[in-house]
C-alpha cells in the first residue's frame, strides 16, 4: 500500500489483468452439535478492478457468510473449501497474521448498523485512526491526524476537525456511516465490501451513501461488493449482480440484462416480489363512507411530548387525520418523524398533549380507563418485529387467545375454535396453533401476529411497518394476506410504513410526515408522481426503483435537483 | 453534569438523614432501652432513672431526635461506654486503616480478577475456564472465618512464613513498616472478592465479544489480543466500576471478619468488640460512617462511570 493516486479506472478498465477478487468453488459447512448446514455451496464469483458487484440474495441466501468467508471473519465452527484470491495472494491459505495485514488495508468492510458497529467508547477520530495506524506505522502522530482527516473529508463528512474527538452516538445516522467508510477507505483498498450498508439508514442517507460509493470508486478505482436484499439499490448502484438463493449462484449478469431479461425462474420470482411505486389503479377502491356515521379512527390536532418537565420535547405536531371503515391510509416518514408516535397514540397509548383522538366517535381523553380498556377491544396493533412482539415461552394458542382471555371473551373451547379460525384466515393453518414462535420463519411469525391482531374482530388496526423486517418474496405473500382480510373485514387500518411502493399498493390516502407535523396528504397518485412539497420530492426521488435504467435517470434527476 | 451531581447529592442527603433517623430510633428500640443496657440487668428502678434524666432519655422522641441531631451536626457522636474515649475520635483513629486494608485487598482483587477474567472469557468452556471457574466459586463460598484460619495455620504455623497477626500500631505508616504482618489480611480480604470480580469481567467480556463493534475491530485488521485488552476490555470496565460503588458494604462485612480474626486495628475489630460488648454509641457511630460512605460511595460510582462512558456523560450534558 503505497498510498498514492491510482488512475481512474471504469468498470473494464482492468479486464486484461487478475480479477481484484477471485472465488472459484467456494463452499461453507457450518457444523455445530452433530448437525452440518451448508450455508455456501461452491459458489464463484469474480470482482474486477473498478467494478461495483452486487452480491443479492434474500436471508439465508449465503451472501454475508461468502464476503465473511473473504475476509476471514467467520467464527471456528465454519469449515471453509475452494479458494479465495485476492490479486496474487490466496486468502483461503493464508495464515493469520497475513489476513490481518490485509484486512483493512487491502480489503475494507462496511457493515449494517453502524450504531452497533462502531465502538461506543472510543472517538471517532481515535477509531479512524487505529486502522492508519495498523497498516502504517511509519507514520508519526500529526500525519495520521493529517491523514484522519482527509479521509473524514473524502467521505464527505462536514467539519472533520470537531468530528475528532466525538464519539459515534453524538452523530447522525447517515454521518455514522460514513464514518465506517471512511474507516474501511482509510488505507486505499482495492476492494470494499458493503455488507447491507444502508439497510438500518432512511432512503435519502441511504441515497446519499449510494452516491458516495459511486464517487469513491470514480476516484479511486477501487472495486465495491455491495451485498443487499434491495433491488433499488442493486439498480442504483451496480454494474453487475449475482444473485444467490440457499448458498449457491443462480444468475450472474450485468444490471441492465438482469432486470431486462432474468434467465433464471428465482431471479425472476425475486424481481416481480418487489413492489414499485405504481400509480393505482384508475378508481382506487374508495372507502365507503356512511351518511352520519363518524370515522372509526379521527385525529385532530394531535401533539404528543416526552420528556420530563422543563425539557418535553414534541414528538407530533397538529397532526389531523381521518379513517372511515374499510380505507386503508399509509403513513409514510422517514425516522423520527412521529409515524410510530402517531400510531400508538390511535389506540390509546400515548396520551396526547394537545388535540383529540376519537375511536368509533370515543373521544379517548374523556373515557375512563374501564372504558377505555373496553373500547381496546375494538383496535388492535401489528408492529414491526414478530419475533420480539410474541412471547417466546407462549405457543401460538396462547399467545393469540390471549386478547380473548384479558377481555374475558369466550370460554375455553370457543378460543380454542377462533384460534383456530384465524390460523387459517393468516394462511398459517390450525396447526400452527400448538407452536413457538422460534420454530417460526419471520413471514409465518408476522402472520401469526396479524392473527393475533384479528382475534377480537378489531374495527380499527394500526400496523407499524409489518413487513419491513421481511425478505422480499415474503413481504410480498405478507401484503397480500393482509389486503385480502382487510378487504374481506374491512376494518379500519393505519398502515405505517418508510417504504412508498408499500404504500401506493395499499393504501387509498396517504400522509406524509416529517419531523412530527404533516407535509403532505392526499390520494397515492397525486402524492407520490406531482408531490406538491419539496420534502415530498425529496423522498420520493431518494427511494431507488428497481429499474437500472428508470433508476440512472432519476438519479441524474435527483442530482441536477440539488445543485440549482 | 453539574446538573446531575447535584441531583444526585440531594438524593444521597436524603438517604443520610432516613439514616439517622434509622440508626437514632435503633438505640431506642432497645429492650428496656439504653439505661438497661448499660447499667445492665441488676440496676435499680432509680438508677436507671437517673441515668436517663443524666443523658436526656426521659424527653420525648422528637426532642431528642433533633438534640441527637444538632450533635451530630457538631461531630460529636457520644462517648464510649467501654473505651473511655469520645466515639468520633475513635472513629478518625480507626477508619483510614480499615480504608487502607480494603483499598489493598480490592487492588489485589482486581488486579488478579481483571486478567483473569478475561483470559476466562478467551477460554470459555475449555478446561482452563472450568477449573479457575471452579477454584473462584470454592473461594466465593469459603466462609472468610474458615479462610483466614486455614491460611494462619499454612503459612504462620506449619510454615512460619507470615506474622498470624496484623501490626499493632497506632499510625498508618506503623502498620506498613510491618507490611508482612498486612499480608494475611489482604489475602484474606481479596480471596472473597476476587471470585465475584472475575465473575463479573468473565461475562462482561464475553457480552462484549459478541457486539458488532469487535467484528468491525477485525475486519480493521486488529489483532485478537487488542481486539480484547482495548476495544472489549474498556467497554466492560466502565460498568465493573459501577459495579465496584455498590460493593462498598459488602467490602466492609468483610472486613469485620478479617479484621477480628487478625486482630486488625480497624474499624472491623472495633464494631465486633463494641458489639460484644453492649457498646450502644460505638455501634451506633460505626453504622453511620458506613450508610454514609455506602451512600457516597454508590454517589462516586455513578459520576466515575458518567466519566469513563462517553454515552452516559453525553446523556447528562
Amino acid at each position: 500500500m503505497t498510498g498514492g493516486a491510482r488512475e481512474v479506472g471504469g468498470p473494464r478498465a482492468g479486464s486484461e489483468r487478475l480479477p481484484v477478487l477471485d472465488i472459484a468453488g467456494l463452499s461453507v459447512d457450518f457444523v455445530g452439535r452433530g448437525q452440518v448446514t451448508h450455508a455456501v455451496r461452491s459458489v464463484s464469483i469474480a470482482v474486477e478492478r473498478g467494478e461495483i458487484l452486487a452480491l443479492v440474495g434474500e436471508s439465508g441466501s449465503g451472501k454475508s457468510v461468502t464476503a465473511m468467508a473473504a475476509m476471514r471473519l467467520l467464527p471456528p465452527t465454519a469449515r471453509v473449501s475452494g479458494s479465495i484470491r485476492l490479486g496474487e495472494v490466496d486468502l483461503a491459505a493464508s495464515g493469520a497474521p497475513d489476513i490481518r495485514s490485509i484486512r483493512g488495508s487491502r480489503i475494507g468492510m462496511v457493515f449494517q448498523d453502524p450504531m452497533r458497529a462502531l465502538n461506543p467508547v472510543f472517538t471517532v477520530g481515535w477509531q479512524v485512526a487505529e486502522t492508519i495506524r495498523l497498516h502504517q506505522p511509519g507514520l508519526s502522530r500529526a500525519e495520521r491526524t493529517a491523514g484522519v482527516l482527509d479521509v473524514l473529508e473524502r467521505a464527505g463528512i462536514p467539519e472533520p476537525r470537531r468530528r475528532l474527538e466525538q464519539y459515534p452516538h453524538e452523530l447522525s445516522g447517515g454521518l455514522r456511516q460514513r464514518v465506517m467508510i471512511a474507516m474501511a477507505v482509510a488505507n486505499e483498498p482495492e476492494l470494499v465490501i458493503a455488507d447491507e450498508a444502508t439497510t438500518a439508514l432512511d432512503v435519502t442517507v441511504q441515497a446519499e451513501i449510494l452516491e458516495l460509493f459511486r464517487e469513491l470508486r470514480e476516484r479511486t478505482g477501487m472495486a465495491l461488493v455491495v451485498i443487499t436484499h434491495n433491488m433499488g439499490v442493486v439498480a442504483d448502484v451496480a454494474d453487475r449482480v449475482v444473485v444467490m438463493r440457499a448458498g449457491e449462484v443462480v444468475e450472474q449478469a450485468p444490471v441492465e440484462a438482469l432486470f431486462a431479461q432474468p434467465e433464471h425462474a428465482y431471479t425472476r420470482e425475486l424481481l416481480s416480489a418487489v413492489p414499485r411505486l405504481s400509480r393505482p389503479r384508475a378508481t382506487p377502491a374508495e372507502p365507503v363512507r356512511a351518511e352520519g356515521r363518524p370515522a372509526v379512527l379521527e385525529i385532530r390536532d394531535l401533539a404528543v411530548e416526552f420528556g420530563p418537565r422543563g425539557r418535553r420535547f414534541r414528538a407530533v405536531d397538529g397532526v389531523s387525520l381521518q379513517i372511515a371503515a374499510g380505507q386503508v391510509v399509509g403513513l409514510v416518514g422517514e425516522s423520527g418523524s412521529g409515524k410510530s408516535t402517531v400510531g400508538r397514540a390511535a389506540v390509546g397509548l400515548y396520551p396526547p398533549a394537545a388535540g383529540s383522538i376519537s375511536v368509533l366517535g370515543h373521544d379517548l381523553a374523556r373515557l375512563s380507563r374501564r372504558e377505555l380498556q373496553r373500547l381496546r377491544r375494538s383496535c388492535a396493533l401489528v408492529l414491526q418485529d414478530p419475533a420480539s412482539s410474541l412471547d417466546p415461552r407462549m405457543t401460538l394458542r396462547q399467545s393469540i387467545a390471549e386478547p380473548m382471555a384479558i377481555n374475558g371473551v369466550g370460554r375455553r373451547s370457543s378460543r380454542e375454535r377462533r384460534v383456530a379460525e384465524v390460523l387459517d384466515m393468516v394462511r398459517l393453518g390450525a396447526g400452527f396453533a400448538g407452536r413457538y414462535p422460534h420454530e417460526l420463519s419471520g413471514g409465518q411469525l408476522q402472520r401469526a401476529s396479524i392473527a393475533r391482531a384479528l382475534v377480537l374482530e378489531p374495527r380499527l388496526l394500526v400496523a407499524d411497518e409489518p413487513t419491513s423486517a421481511l425478505d422480499v418474496s415474503v413481504q410480498a405473500s405478507v401484503l397480500e394476506v393482509f389486503l385480502d382480510l382487510q378487504r374481506e373485514i374491512g376494518f379500519a387500518c393505519l398502515f405505517i410504513t418508510h417504504d412508498l411502493a408499500v404504500v401506493s399498493m395499499l393504501a387509498s390516502e396517504v400522509i406524509i410526515m416529517s419531523q412530527g407535523r404533516v407535509v403532505e396528504t392526499g390520494a397515492p397518485g397525486s402524492v407520490l408522481f406531482e408531490p406538491r412539497e419539496e420534502y415530498t420530492r425529496r423522498l420520493v426521488g431518494a427511494a431507488p426503483v428497481p429499474d437500472p435504467v428508470e433508476q440512472r435517470r432519476r438519479r441524474r434527476e435527483r442530482i441536477a435537483s440539488l445543485r440549482p | 453534569m453539574g446538573r446531575f451531581v447535584v441531583h444526585r447529592a440531594a438524593q444521597a442527603a436524603v438517604v443520610v438523614v432516613l439514616v439517622t433517623v434509622v440508626t437514632f430510633l435503633l438505640l431506642h428500640a432497645l429492650p428496656g432501652g439504653p439505661a438497661r443496657g448499660i447499667l445492665g440487668l441488676k440496676a435499680t428502678r432509680i438508677q436507671i432513672e437517673q441515668f436517663d434524666k443524666a443523658n436526656g432519655f426521659d424527653e420525648s422522641l422528637p426532642q431528642q431526635y433533633w438534640s441527637y441531631l444538632v450533635r451530630l451536626l457538631h461531630g460529636n457522636l457520644g462517648t464510649s461506654y467501654k473505651l473511655n474515649q469520645s466515639v468520633s475520635s475513635l472513629l478518625v483513629e480507626r477508619v483510614p486503616k480499615t480504608l487502607l486494608l480494603t483499598a489493598m485487598s480490592t487492588a489485589v482483587a482486581l488486579f488478579v480478577a481483571v486478567p483473569l477474567g478475561v483470559w476466562q472469557a478467551l477460554h470459555r468452556h475449555r478446561v482452563g475456564d472450568h477449573v479457575t471457574s471452579s477454584l473462584a466459586l470454592i473461594g466465593y463460598a469459603t466462609p472468610t472465618f474458615f479462610l483466614a484460619l486455614v491460611l494462619v495455620i499454612v503459612f504462620a504455623e506449619k510454615w512460619p512464613l507470615l506474622p498470624p497477626e496484623a501490626p499493632q500500631g497506632t499510625s498508618i505508616s506503623s502498620l506498613l513498616a510491618h507490611f508482612s504482618g498486612l499480608v494475611l489480611p489482604i489475602v484474606t480480604g481479596a480471596v472473597t472478592t476476587l471470585a465475584a470480580f472475575s465473575r463479573y469481567v468473565r461475562s462482561s467480556v464475553l457480552d462484549n465479544l459478541a457486539e458488532d463493534y469487535v467484528r468491525t475491530a477485525r475486519a480493521k485488521g486488529v489483532s485478537e489480543r487488542r481486539v480484547v485488552w482495548i476495544h472489549v476490555l474498556r467497554n466492560s470496565l466502565t460498568s465493573l466500576v459501577a459495579l465496584l460503588g455498590y460493593y462498598l458494604p459488602v467490602l466492609f462485612g468483610g472486613a469485620v471478619v478479617v479484621e477480628s480474626i487478625y486482630n486488625y486495628p480497624g474499624v472491623g475489630l472495633l464494631f465486633w468488640n463494641a458489639a460484644q460488648q453492649s457498646d450502644y454509641p460505638v455501634l451506633l457511630g460505626v453504622v453511620l460512617v458506613i450508610s454514609v460512605a455506602t451512600v457516597v460511595g454508590s454517589l462516586a460510582a455513578d459520576l466515575a462511570q458518567a466519566a469513563i462512558d462517553p454515552r452516559v456523560r453525553g446523556a447528562l450534558r
